[in-house]
Protein backbone atom coordinates (compact mmCIF):
# COMPACT_ATOMS: atom_id res chain seq x y z
CA UNK A 1 0.00 0.00 0.00
CA UNK A 2 3.23 2.85 0.55
CA UNK A 3 4.20 1.52 -3.07
CA UNK A 4 0.92 2.65 -3.95
CA UNK A 5 0.54 6.13 -2.00
CA UNK A 6 3.92 7.01 -3.00
CA UNK A 7 2.94 6.00 -6.66
CA UNK A 8 -0.20 8.11 -6.60
CA UNK A 9 1.36 11.39 -4.21
CA UNK A 10 4.00 11.36 -7.66
CA UNK A 11 0.78 11.87 -10.02
CA UNK A 12 -0.91 14.44 -7.77
CA UNK A 13 1.78 16.62 -6.96
CA UNK A 14 2.07 16.95 -10.81
CA UNK A 15 -1.57 16.99 -11.67
CA UNK A 16 -2.25 20.40 -13.50
CA UNK A 17 -5.93 20.18 -12.66
CA UNK A 18 -5.28 19.88 -8.46
CA UNK A 19 -2.23 22.93 -8.93
CA UNK A 20 -5.07 24.91 -10.86
CA UNK A 21 -7.80 24.04 -8.13
CA UNK A 22 -5.61 24.70 -4.94
CA UNK A 23 -4.84 27.84 -6.95
CA UNK A 24 -7.96 28.79 -7.89
CA UNK A 25 -9.68 28.39 -3.75
CA UNK A 26 -6.95 30.46 -2.26
CA UNK A 27 -7.06 33.16 -5.50
CA UNK A 28 -10.66 33.21 -4.51
CA UNK A 29 -10.21 33.74 -1.12
CA UNK A 30 -7.43 36.13 -1.60
CA UNK A 31 -9.56 38.06 -3.94
CA UNK A 32 -12.68 38.40 -1.20
CA UNK A 33 -10.53 39.69 0.91
CA UNK A 34 -9.27 42.66 -1.21
CA UNK A 35 -12.79 43.58 -2.47
CA UNK A 36 -14.16 43.55 0.90
CA UNK A 37 -11.31 45.63 2.40
CA UNK A 38 -11.89 47.89 -0.92
CA UNK A 39 -15.67 48.21 0.02
CA UNK A 40 -15.05 48.77 3.38
CA UNK A 41 -12.53 51.45 2.85
CA UNK A 42 -14.33 52.92 0.25
CA UNK A 43 -17.29 54.33 2.43
CA UNK A 44 -18.70 56.30 -0.16
CA UNK A 45 -20.46 53.41 -1.32
CA UNK A 46 -22.08 52.63 2.44
CA UNK A 47 -23.09 53.29 5.53
CA UNK A 48 -19.88 54.02 7.69
CA UNK A 49 -20.83 52.35 10.79
CA UNK A 50 -21.52 49.21 8.72
CA UNK A 51 -18.36 49.24 6.66
CA UNK A 52 -16.51 49.46 9.64
CA UNK A 53 -18.13 46.65 11.62
CA UNK A 54 -17.74 44.72 8.52
CA UNK A 55 -13.89 45.94 8.43
CA UNK A 56 -13.67 44.20 12.06
CA UNK A 57 -14.65 40.73 10.19
CA UNK A 58 -11.74 41.17 7.74
CA UNK A 59 -8.86 40.76 10.70
CA UNK A 60 -7.82 37.75 12.27
CA UNK A 61 -9.53 37.07 14.80
CA UNK A 62 -12.44 36.05 12.23
CA UNK A 63 -9.92 34.45 9.46
CA UNK A 64 -10.85 31.03 10.17
CA UNK A 65 -14.60 32.00 10.21
CA UNK A 66 -14.18 33.66 6.83
CA UNK A 67 -12.30 30.64 5.44
CA UNK A 68 -15.40 28.43 6.07
CA UNK A 69 -18.21 30.13 3.50
CA UNK A 70 -15.84 29.41 0.97
CA UNK A 71 -14.77 25.94 1.98
CA UNK A 72 -18.40 24.71 2.00
CA UNK A 73 -19.79 26.20 -1.71
CA UNK A 74 -16.51 26.70 -3.63
CA UNK A 75 -14.56 24.66 -1.89
CA UNK A 76 -16.86 21.50 -2.12
CA UNK A 77 -17.45 21.55 -5.50
CA UNK A 78 -13.74 22.01 -6.13
CA UNK A 79 -13.20 18.74 -4.49
CA UNK A 80 -15.99 16.98 -6.29
CA UNK A 81 -14.14 17.87 -9.72
CA UNK A 82 -10.59 17.03 -7.74
CA UNK A 83 -11.82 13.73 -6.86
CA UNK A 84 -13.83 13.36 -10.43
CA UNK A 85 -10.61 13.51 -11.69
CA UNK A 86 -8.41 11.67 -10.30
CA UNK A 87 -10.27 8.29 -10.03
CA UNK A 88 -12.43 8.85 -13.67
CA UNK A 89 -9.38 9.60 -15.50
CA UNK A 90 -7.63 7.08 -15.00
CA UNK A 91 -10.35 5.24 -17.36
CA UNK A 92 -10.35 7.99 -19.70
CA UNK A 93 -6.66 7.59 -20.14
CA UNK A 94 -6.71 3.44 -19.73
CA UNK A 95 -4.07 4.29 -17.48
CA UNK A 96 -6.46 1.79 -15.04
CA UNK A 97 -4.37 -1.08 -16.69
CA UNK A 98 -0.92 0.26 -15.73
CA UNK A 99 -2.28 0.82 -12.06
CA UNK A 100 -3.76 -2.82 -11.87
CA UNK A 101 -1.00 -4.98 -13.21
CA UNK A 102 1.57 -3.73 -11.52
CA UNK A 103 2.76 -5.72 -7.87
CA UNK A 104 -0.06 -3.95 -5.13
CA UNK A 105 -3.47 -6.03 -5.48
CA UNK A 106 -6.65 -4.13 -6.81
CA UNK A 107 -7.52 -2.94 -3.32
CA UNK A 108 -4.13 -1.86 -2.09
CA UNK A 109 -4.00 0.29 -5.12
CA UNK A 110 -7.25 2.02 -4.53
CA UNK A 111 -6.48 2.46 -0.78
CA UNK A 112 -3.33 4.31 -1.90
CA UNK A 113 -5.80 6.54 -4.38
CA UNK A 114 -8.42 7.32 -1.39
CA UNK A 115 -4.91 8.39 1.07
CA UNK A 116 -3.73 11.25 -1.07
CA UNK A 117 -7.42 12.14 -2.27
CA UNK A 118 -8.25 12.37 1.92
CA UNK A 119 -4.66 14.18 1.73
CA UNK A 120 -5.47 16.40 -1.62
CA UNK A 121 -8.39 17.36 0.52
CA UNK A 122 -6.23 18.49 3.29
CA UNK A 123 -4.20 20.15 0.83
CA UNK A 124 -7.17 22.35 -0.61
CA UNK A 125 -8.54 23.08 3.48
CA UNK A 126 -5.01 24.55 4.41
CA UNK A 127 -4.84 26.49 1.15
CA UNK A 128 -8.32 27.78 2.07
CA UNK A 129 -7.28 28.74 5.46
CA UNK A 130 -3.76 29.74 4.79
CA UNK A 131 -5.38 32.28 1.93
CA UNK A 132 -7.56 33.60 4.84
CA UNK A 133 -5.11 33.77 7.06
CA UNK A 134 -2.81 35.56 4.64
CA UNK A 135 -5.92 38.19 3.57
CA UNK A 136 -6.66 38.61 7.08
CA UNK A 137 -2.65 39.59 8.07
CA UNK A 138 -2.81 41.75 5.03
CA UNK A 139 -5.79 43.47 6.19
CA UNK A 140 -4.83 44.34 9.58
CA UNK A 141 -1.12 45.40 8.32
CA UNK A 142 -2.88 47.66 6.34
CA UNK A 143 -5.36 49.37 8.91
CA UNK A 144 -2.32 49.12 11.61
CA UNK A 145 -4.50 46.85 13.95
CA UNK A 146 -3.00 44.69 16.39
CA UNK A 147 -2.93 40.89 14.95
CA UNK A 148 -5.01 38.61 17.11
CA UNK A 149 -5.23 35.20 16.01
CA UNK A 150 -8.51 32.80 17.18
CA UNK A 151 -8.04 30.38 19.78
CA UNK A 152 -6.23 27.12 18.26
CA UNK A 153 -8.89 24.88 19.22
CA UNK A 154 -11.19 26.77 17.43
CA UNK A 155 -9.09 27.22 14.25
CA UNK A 156 -8.43 23.02 14.32
CA UNK A 157 -11.83 22.67 14.78
CA UNK A 158 -12.67 24.63 11.48
CA UNK A 159 -10.05 22.98 9.75
CA UNK A 160 -10.73 19.68 10.63
CA UNK A 161 -14.16 19.39 9.79
CA UNK A 162 -13.58 21.56 6.61
CA UNK A 163 -11.30 18.61 5.43
CA UNK A 164 -13.93 15.80 6.80
CA UNK A 165 -16.27 17.76 4.41
CA UNK A 166 -13.91 18.52 1.14
CA UNK A 167 -13.04 14.69 1.47
CA UNK A 168 -16.92 13.24 1.67
CA UNK A 169 -17.03 15.16 -1.52
CA UNK A 170 -13.74 14.48 -3.42
CA UNK A 171 -15.11 10.84 -2.84
CA UNK A 172 -18.70 11.50 -4.03
CA UNK A 173 -16.53 12.77 -7.31
CA UNK A 174 -14.14 9.75 -6.85
CA UNK A 175 -16.95 7.31 -6.60
CA UNK A 176 -18.91 8.34 -9.57
CA UNK A 177 -15.46 9.03 -11.61
CA UNK A 178 -15.17 4.95 -10.77
CA UNK A 179 -18.79 3.76 -11.37
CA UNK A 180 -19.04 5.87 -14.69
CA UNK A 181 -15.63 5.15 -15.91
CA UNK A 182 -14.80 8.76 -16.69
CA UNK A 183 -14.38 12.45 -15.69
CA UNK A 184 -16.05 14.39 -17.33
CA UNK A 185 -19.86 12.61 -16.97
CA UNK A 186 -18.47 12.14 -13.39
CA UNK A 187 -18.17 16.04 -12.41
CA UNK A 188 -21.19 16.86 -14.37
CA UNK A 189 -23.77 14.13 -12.68
CA UNK A 190 -22.17 15.24 -9.01
CA UNK A 191 -22.03 18.48 -9.51
CA UNK A 192 -25.82 18.75 -10.87
CA UNK A 193 -26.92 16.27 -7.69
CA UNK A 194 -25.15 18.42 -5.10
CA UNK A 195 -26.24 21.74 -6.45
CA UNK A 196 -30.22 20.60 -7.64
CA UNK A 197 -31.09 17.49 -6.64
CA UNK A 198 -30.04 17.54 -3.58
CA UNK A 199 -31.71 20.95 -2.85
CA UNK A 200 -34.83 20.00 -4.52
CA UNK A 201 -35.04 17.20 -2.68
CA UNK A 202 -34.78 17.97 0.65
CA UNK A 203 -37.00 20.77 0.27
CA UNK A 204 -39.68 18.80 -1.22
CA UNK A 205 -39.01 16.31 1.70
CA UNK A 206 -39.55 19.25 4.29
CA UNK A 207 -42.55 20.21 3.06
CA UNK A 208 -44.37 17.08 2.79
CA UNK A 209 -45.18 17.97 6.71
CA UNK A 210 -44.69 14.17 7.60
CA UNK A 211 -41.79 13.57 10.23
CA UNK A 212 -40.11 10.39 9.02
CA UNK A 213 -39.74 12.42 5.60
CA UNK A 214 -37.78 15.01 7.55
CA UNK A 215 -35.84 13.17 9.34
CA UNK A 216 -35.03 11.66 6.08
CA UNK A 217 -33.90 15.21 4.46
CA UNK A 218 -31.15 15.06 7.82
CA UNK A 219 -29.71 12.61 5.88
CA UNK A 220 -28.54 14.05 3.09
CA UNK A 221 -24.69 14.73 2.78
CA UNK A 222 -25.63 19.13 1.88
CA UNK A 223 -27.71 19.45 5.09
CA UNK A 224 -24.81 17.26 7.31
CA UNK A 225 -22.22 19.49 5.92
CA UNK A 226 -24.43 22.99 6.22
CA UNK A 227 -24.73 21.86 9.83
CA UNK A 228 -21.02 21.32 10.35
CA UNK A 229 -20.60 24.84 8.82
CA UNK A 230 -22.59 26.59 11.19
CA UNK A 231 -21.11 24.98 13.82
CA UNK A 232 -17.78 25.63 13.05
CA UNK A 233 -18.44 29.26 12.58
CA UNK A 234 -17.89 30.88 15.71
CA UNK A 235 -19.22 34.17 14.44
CA UNK A 236 -22.20 35.48 16.04
CA UNK A 237 -25.15 34.59 14.07
CA UNK A 238 -27.37 37.35 12.09
CA UNK A 239 -31.17 37.51 13.75
CA UNK A 240 -33.38 35.20 12.12
CA UNK A 241 -30.95 32.51 10.82
CA UNK A 242 -32.33 29.22 11.36
CA UNK A 243 -30.59 26.89 13.74
CA UNK A 244 -29.15 24.05 11.85
CA UNK A 245 -31.45 21.13 11.82
CA UNK A 246 -29.15 18.89 12.92
CA UNK A 247 -26.69 19.12 16.04
CA UNK A 248 -22.43 18.87 14.87
CA UNK A 249 -21.82 15.46 16.37
CA UNK A 250 -24.24 13.80 14.21
CA UNK A 251 -23.32 16.06 10.73
CA UNK A 252 -19.69 14.67 11.38
CA UNK A 253 -20.86 11.14 11.80
CA UNK A 254 -23.38 11.32 8.84
CA UNK A 255 -20.51 12.79 6.58
CA UNK A 256 -17.87 9.85 8.14
CA UNK A 257 -20.71 7.57 7.05
CA UNK A 258 -20.93 9.06 3.69
CA UNK A 259 -16.97 8.44 3.20
CA UNK A 260 -17.16 5.22 4.37
CA UNK A 261 -19.96 4.53 1.90
CA UNK A 262 -18.19 5.98 -0.85
CA UNK A 263 -15.22 4.36 -0.49
CA UNK A 264 -16.89 0.63 0.11
CA UNK A 265 -18.96 1.59 -3.38
CA UNK A 266 -15.41 2.70 -5.29
CA UNK A 267 -14.11 -0.93 -3.92
CA UNK A 268 -16.43 -3.22 -4.75
CA UNK A 269 -16.63 -1.48 -8.07
CA UNK A 270 -12.71 -1.73 -8.78
CA UNK A 271 -12.83 -5.38 -7.12
CA UNK A 272 -15.34 -6.86 -8.84
CA UNK A 273 -15.34 -4.93 -12.46
CA UNK A 274 -13.43 -6.54 -15.80
CA UNK A 275 -11.20 -3.67 -16.88
CA UNK A 276 -11.15 -3.91 -20.80
CA UNK B 1 11.07 -24.29 -9.97
CA UNK B 2 7.91 -25.55 -12.03
CA UNK B 3 8.96 -26.03 -15.84
CA UNK B 4 5.76 -23.96 -16.96
CA UNK B 5 5.11 -20.00 -16.09
CA UNK B 6 1.44 -20.09 -17.67
CA UNK B 7 -0.57 -22.68 -17.34
CA UNK B 8 -4.39 -22.37 -18.45
CA UNK B 9 -6.99 -25.26 -18.56
CA UNK B 10 -10.39 -24.72 -20.58
CA UNK B 11 -9.97 -20.56 -19.80
CA UNK B 12 -13.29 -19.19 -21.24
CA UNK B 13 -15.25 -15.81 -21.06
CA UNK B 14 -17.95 -14.52 -22.12
CA UNK B 15 -19.27 -10.89 -22.19
CA UNK B 16 -22.23 -9.41 -20.33
CA UNK B 17 -23.44 -9.02 -24.01
CA UNK B 18 -23.09 -12.34 -24.34
CA UNK B 19 -20.09 -12.32 -26.87
CA UNK B 20 -18.23 -15.32 -26.20
CA UNK B 21 -14.64 -14.03 -26.79
CA UNK B 22 -12.52 -17.25 -25.29
CA UNK B 23 -13.40 -20.67 -24.90
CA UNK B 24 -12.20 -23.42 -23.53
CA UNK B 25 -8.63 -22.27 -23.87
CA UNK B 26 -5.73 -24.85 -22.52
CA UNK B 27 -2.08 -23.45 -23.32
CA UNK B 28 0.97 -23.77 -21.72
CA UNK B 29 3.77 -21.52 -21.41
CA UNK B 30 7.32 -22.95 -20.90
CA UNK B 31 9.97 -20.39 -18.61
CA UNK B 32 12.17 -19.60 -20.59
CA UNK B 33 10.82 -19.76 -24.54
CA UNK B 34 9.42 -17.21 -26.53
CA UNK B 35 5.62 -18.09 -27.30
CA UNK B 36 4.00 -16.64 -30.01
CA UNK B 37 0.21 -16.08 -29.59
CA UNK B 38 -1.27 -16.75 -33.17
CA UNK B 39 -4.14 -15.03 -34.37
CA UNK B 40 -6.67 -13.43 -36.44
CA UNK B 41 -7.79 -9.93 -35.20
CA UNK B 42 -11.17 -10.56 -32.99
CA UNK B 43 -9.75 -14.09 -32.24
CA UNK B 44 -9.53 -13.99 -28.51
CA UNK B 45 -5.93 -12.84 -28.29
CA UNK B 46 -6.12 -9.82 -26.34
CA UNK B 47 -9.44 -11.58 -24.13
CA UNK B 48 -7.02 -14.23 -22.75
CA UNK B 49 -3.94 -11.80 -22.44
CA UNK B 50 -6.40 -9.68 -20.12
CA UNK B 51 -6.93 -13.02 -18.24
CA UNK B 52 -4.02 -14.12 -18.05
CA UNK B 53 -2.78 -10.49 -16.13
CA UNK B 54 -5.98 -10.50 -14.00
CA UNK B 55 -8.00 -7.26 -16.04
CA UNK B 56 -10.73 -9.83 -16.63
CA UNK B 57 -12.06 -12.58 -14.66
CA UNK B 58 -12.31 -16.02 -16.51
CA UNK B 59 -16.08 -17.00 -16.59
CA UNK B 60 -14.93 -20.51 -16.56
CA UNK B 61 -11.56 -22.35 -16.38
CA UNK B 62 -8.64 -21.85 -14.47
CA UNK B 63 -5.29 -20.37 -15.19
CA UNK B 64 -1.78 -20.24 -12.95
CA UNK B 65 0.68 -17.60 -14.14
CA UNK B 66 3.82 -17.46 -12.55
CA UNK B 67 2.74 -19.69 -10.02
CA UNK B 68 -0.42 -17.88 -8.73
CA UNK B 69 -4.14 -17.43 -9.89
CA UNK B 70 -3.95 -14.58 -12.49
CA UNK B 71 -3.92 -10.53 -10.63
CA UNK B 72 -2.35 -12.10 -7.41
CA UNK B 73 -0.10 -9.21 -6.43
CA UNK B 74 2.90 -12.07 -6.00
CA UNK B 75 2.17 -12.80 -9.95
CA UNK B 76 2.14 -9.38 -10.71
CA UNK B 77 5.12 -9.01 -9.46
CA UNK B 78 7.08 -11.33 -11.47
CA UNK B 79 5.38 -10.08 -15.18
CA UNK B 80 5.90 -7.05 -16.88
CA UNK B 81 2.94 -6.62 -19.23
CA UNK B 82 1.99 -4.12 -22.36
CA UNK B 83 -1.61 -5.77 -22.97
CA UNK B 84 -3.50 -3.08 -25.68
CA UNK B 85 -2.26 0.13 -26.44
CA UNK B 86 -0.10 1.81 -24.04
CA UNK B 87 -1.60 4.32 -21.46
CA UNK B 88 0.36 6.88 -19.25
CA UNK B 89 -0.22 9.89 -17.91
CA UNK B 90 -0.15 12.80 -20.90
CA UNK B 91 1.04 15.42 -18.03
CA UNK B 92 3.93 13.50 -16.73
CA UNK B 93 7.47 13.23 -18.42
CA UNK B 94 8.00 9.76 -19.86
CA UNK B 95 10.67 9.59 -17.20
CA UNK B 96 8.36 10.51 -14.20
CA UNK B 97 5.58 7.81 -15.89
CA UNK B 98 8.46 5.12 -15.42
CA UNK B 99 9.09 6.21 -11.99
CA UNK B 100 5.55 6.03 -10.91
CA UNK B 101 5.57 2.51 -12.23
CA UNK B 102 8.11 1.64 -10.40
CA UNK B 103 7.04 2.88 -7.33
CA UNK B 104 4.17 0.51 -7.75
CA UNK B 105 6.17 -2.12 -9.10
CA UNK B 106 8.73 -1.99 -6.12
CA UNK B 107 11.16 -0.91 -8.54
CA UNK B 108 14.05 0.92 -7.95
CA UNK B 109 14.70 4.18 -9.49
CA UNK B 110 18.08 3.60 -10.56
CA UNK B 111 16.80 1.24 -12.77
CA UNK B 112 14.60 3.56 -14.90
CA UNK B 113 17.12 5.44 -16.98
CA UNK B 114 18.27 1.79 -18.02
CA UNK B 115 15.37 0.51 -19.16
CA UNK B 116 15.09 3.59 -21.24
CA UNK B 117 17.95 3.42 -22.76
CA UNK B 118 17.47 -0.21 -23.23
CA UNK B 119 14.17 1.09 -25.55
CA UNK B 120 16.21 4.22 -27.15
CA UNK B 121 14.01 6.66 -25.39
CA UNK B 122 16.62 7.98 -23.00
CA UNK B 123 17.15 11.10 -25.14
CA UNK B 124 13.38 12.17 -25.16
CA UNK B 125 12.70 10.73 -21.28
CA UNK B 126 12.65 14.67 -20.42
CA UNK B 127 9.60 15.19 -22.48
CA UNK B 128 5.88 15.15 -21.80
CA UNK B 129 4.34 11.14 -22.57
CA UNK B 130 1.25 13.27 -24.03
CA UNK B 131 3.83 14.25 -27.07
CA UNK B 132 5.36 11.56 -27.11
CA UNK B 133 4.11 9.56 -31.20
CA UNK B 134 2.75 6.15 -31.05
CA UNK B 135 6.07 4.77 -31.83
CA UNK B 136 7.72 6.15 -28.25
CA UNK B 137 4.61 5.26 -26.69
CA UNK B 138 5.02 1.81 -27.75
CA UNK B 139 8.05 1.72 -26.90
CA UNK B 140 7.89 3.28 -23.37
CA UNK B 141 5.31 0.69 -22.65
CA UNK B 142 7.45 -2.03 -23.35
CA UNK B 143 10.35 0.08 -20.65
CA UNK B 144 7.45 -0.30 -18.46
CA UNK B 145 7.08 -3.47 -18.73
CA UNK B 146 10.94 -3.92 -18.32
CA UNK B 147 11.24 -2.34 -15.02
CA UNK B 148 10.76 -5.16 -12.85
CA UNK B 149 12.99 -7.43 -14.79
CA UNK B 150 10.24 -9.64 -15.25
CA UNK B 151 10.33 -13.23 -15.17
CA UNK B 152 7.47 -13.15 -17.34
CA UNK B 153 6.74 -10.42 -20.27
CA UNK B 154 3.71 -10.27 -21.93
CA UNK B 155 3.49 -8.19 -24.84
CA UNK B 156 -0.22 -7.50 -26.96
CA UNK B 157 0.45 -6.77 -30.66
CA UNK B 158 3.54 -4.51 -29.85
CA UNK B 159 4.33 -3.48 -33.58
CA UNK B 160 0.43 -2.19 -33.79
CA UNK B 161 0.35 1.18 -35.02
CA UNK B 162 3.27 1.47 -35.84
CA UNK B 163 5.02 2.54 -39.58
CA UNK B 164 7.62 -0.02 -41.09
CA UNK B 165 10.61 1.26 -39.36
CA UNK B 166 9.15 1.48 -35.69
CA UNK B 167 7.77 -2.33 -36.82
CA UNK B 168 11.55 -3.37 -37.74
CA UNK B 169 13.02 -1.50 -34.61
CA UNK B 170 10.40 -3.20 -32.19
CA UNK B 171 11.32 -6.62 -33.75
CA UNK B 172 14.54 -5.83 -32.83
CA UNK B 173 13.73 -5.23 -29.30
CA UNK B 174 11.83 -8.17 -29.14
CA UNK B 175 14.28 -10.65 -30.36
CA UNK B 176 17.00 -8.70 -27.66
CA UNK B 177 14.49 -8.91 -24.76
CA UNK B 178 14.32 -13.15 -25.01
CA UNK B 179 17.91 -13.08 -23.51
CA UNK B 180 18.40 -15.28 -20.31
CA UNK B 181 15.82 -16.93 -18.51
CA UNK B 182 12.97 -14.68 -19.30
CA UNK B 183 9.98 -15.44 -21.08
CA UNK B 184 8.42 -13.98 -23.75
CA UNK B 185 4.51 -14.50 -24.39
CA UNK B 186 3.91 -12.36 -28.15
CA UNK B 187 0.59 -11.75 -29.23
CA UNK B 188 0.51 -10.76 -33.04
CA UNK B 189 -1.55 -11.27 -36.38
CA UNK B 190 1.85 -10.62 -38.10
CA UNK B 191 3.34 -14.13 -38.79
CA UNK B 192 6.43 -12.44 -40.04
CA UNK B 193 6.80 -10.77 -36.26
CA UNK B 194 6.38 -14.19 -34.74
CA UNK B 195 8.29 -16.58 -37.23
CA UNK B 196 11.74 -15.14 -36.52
CA UNK B 197 11.57 -14.87 -32.64
CA UNK B 198 9.20 -17.42 -31.19
CA UNK B 199 9.92 -21.05 -29.93
CA UNK B 200 6.40 -22.16 -29.50
CA UNK B 201 3.35 -21.08 -30.97
CA UNK B 202 -0.41 -21.10 -30.38
CA UNK B 203 -2.97 -20.24 -32.46
CA UNK B 204 -6.45 -19.06 -31.34
CA UNK B 205 -9.49 -18.79 -33.57
CA UNK B 206 -12.92 -17.68 -32.78
CA UNK B 207 -11.89 -18.41 -29.28
CA UNK B 208 -10.34 -21.69 -29.25
CA UNK B 209 -6.59 -22.62 -28.97
CA UNK B 210 -6.83 -23.94 -32.41
CA UNK B 211 -3.38 -25.87 -31.80
CA UNK B 212 -0.02 -25.20 -29.67
CA UNK B 213 3.14 -26.25 -31.15
CA UNK B 214 7.15 -25.49 -31.53
CA UNK B 215 7.17 -23.11 -34.56
CA UNK B 216 9.15 -26.00 -36.27
CA UNK B 217 6.38 -28.74 -35.90
CA UNK B 218 4.35 -26.35 -37.09
CA UNK B 219 5.80 -25.80 -40.14
CA UNK B 220 7.45 -28.95 -41.02
CA UNK B 221 4.45 -31.57 -40.11
CA UNK B 222 3.41 -31.12 -44.27
CA UNK B 223 4.95 -33.46 -46.29
CA UNK B 224 8.02 -35.06 -47.29
CA UNK B 225 9.78 -35.00 -50.19
CA UNK B 226 11.98 -38.06 -52.31
CA UNK B 227 13.94 -38.22 -55.08
CA UNK B 228 14.73 -41.50 -56.08
CA UNK B 229 15.57 -43.90 -58.84
CA UNK B 230 13.29 -45.69 -60.35
CA UNK B 231 10.76 -43.53 -59.44
CA UNK B 232 7.99 -45.69 -60.55
CA UNK B 233 8.98 -48.32 -57.58
CA UNK B 234 9.08 -45.60 -55.33
CA UNK B 235 5.94 -44.51 -55.71
CA UNK B 236 4.35 -48.03 -55.73
CA UNK B 237 6.69 -48.70 -52.17
CA UNK B 238 5.69 -45.70 -50.50
CA UNK B 239 1.69 -45.82 -51.59
CA UNK B 240 1.83 -49.13 -49.80
CA UNK B 241 3.41 -47.52 -47.01
CA UNK B 242 1.27 -44.40 -46.55
CA UNK B 243 -1.60 -45.17 -48.70
CA UNK B 244 -1.77 -43.76 -52.36
CA UNK B 245 -3.81 -40.81 -51.60
CA UNK B 246 -0.84 -39.20 -49.55
CA UNK B 247 1.94 -39.71 -52.40
CA UNK B 248 1.64 -37.66 -55.22
CA UNK B 249 4.55 -36.87 -58.45
CA UNK B 250 6.15 -33.84 -59.27
CA UNK B 251 8.77 -32.15 -61.12
CA UNK B 252 10.93 -35.21 -61.25
CA UNK B 253 10.30 -35.92 -57.19
CA UNK B 254 7.52 -37.90 -55.24
CA UNK B 255 5.70 -35.77 -52.26
CA UNK B 256 4.54 -37.85 -49.48
CA UNK B 257 1.95 -35.81 -46.93
CA UNK B 258 3.73 -37.35 -43.69
CA UNK B 259 5.04 -35.98 -40.74
CA UNK B 260 9.40 -35.85 -41.59
CA UNK B 261 9.46 -37.46 -38.53
CA UNK B 262 9.22 -40.64 -40.70
CA UNK B 263 11.81 -39.80 -43.14
CA UNK B 264 14.01 -42.34 -41.13
CA UNK B 265 12.15 -44.93 -41.67
CA UNK B 266 10.88 -44.02 -45.84
CA UNK B 267 14.92 -44.20 -46.21
CA UNK B 268 15.33 -47.40 -44.60
CA UNK B 269 12.51 -49.15 -46.86
CA UNK B 270 13.63 -47.41 -50.34
CA UNK B 271 17.65 -48.25 -49.67
CA UNK B 272 16.06 -52.14 -48.90
CA UNK B 273 13.65 -52.37 -51.79
CA UNK B 274 17.01 -51.90 -53.87
CA UNK B 275 15.78 -48.11 -54.55
CA UNK B 276 18.40 -45.60 -55.06
CA UNK B 277 17.05 -42.37 -52.89
CA UNK B 278 19.34 -38.80 -54.16
CA UNK B 279 17.03 -36.33 -51.83
CA UNK B 280 14.62 -36.59 -48.78
CA UNK B 281 13.67 -33.63 -47.26
CA UNK B 282 10.81 -31.90 -45.50
CA UNK B 283 8.93 -30.10 -46.99
CA UNK B 284 8.36 -26.72 -44.60
CA UNK B 285 5.23 -25.00 -45.15
CA UNK B 286 5.87 -21.10 -44.17
CA UNK B 287 3.84 -19.79 -41.14
CA UNK B 288 1.75 -17.95 -43.15
CA UNK B 289 0.30 -21.53 -44.98
CA UNK B 290 -0.10 -23.07 -41.59
CA UNK B 291 -1.93 -20.26 -40.19
CA UNK B 292 -4.36 -19.48 -43.24
CA UNK B 293 -5.20 -23.62 -43.07
CA UNK B 294 -5.83 -23.34 -39.50
CA UNK B 295 -7.99 -20.12 -38.71
CA UNK B 296 -9.23 -19.11 -42.91
CA UNK B 297 -7.61 -15.99 -42.45
CA UNK B 298 -4.80 -13.77 -45.04
CA UNK B 299 -2.43 -12.75 -42.96
CA UNK B 300 -3.21 -9.12 -41.60
CA UNK B 301 -6.49 -9.20 -41.94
Amino acid sequence: MISSIRAEWRKLRQRPAFAVSTTLLAAVSLFAYAYLYWRDTNPSARNAASAAHDLAGLLPAQFANNALPAAFTLGTLVAIVVGAIAFGSEYGWGTIKLLLTQRPGRLAELTGRVVVLAACGAILTLALFGASAAGSLGAALAERQPVAWPPAWDVALAVGGTWLVLSTYALLGAALGVALRQAAAAVGVSLVYVVLVERVVVQRLGELGWQPAANAGKLFMGVNADALGQFLNTAPRPPGALPAPVGPGQAALVLAAYTVFFVIVSAGLVWRRDVT
Amino acid sequence: MQRTIIETDGLTKRYRNGVLAASGVSMTVRRGEVYGFLGPNGAGKTTVLRMLVGLIRATAGSAVVAGHPPGHPRGLAAIGCLVEAPAFYPFLSGRENLRLVADLAGAPHSRVDGVLEEVDLLAAAGRRAGDFSTGMKQRLGVAAALLKEPELLILDEPTNGLDPQGMAEMRRLVRDLRSGDRTVLLSSHLLGEVEHVCDRVGVIRQGRLVTESSVADLRGQGAIVVRAEPQDRAYELLARMFGPELVSRGDGSLRVDAPPARMREVNAMLVSAGVGVSELRPVESSLEDVFIQLTGEEQGS
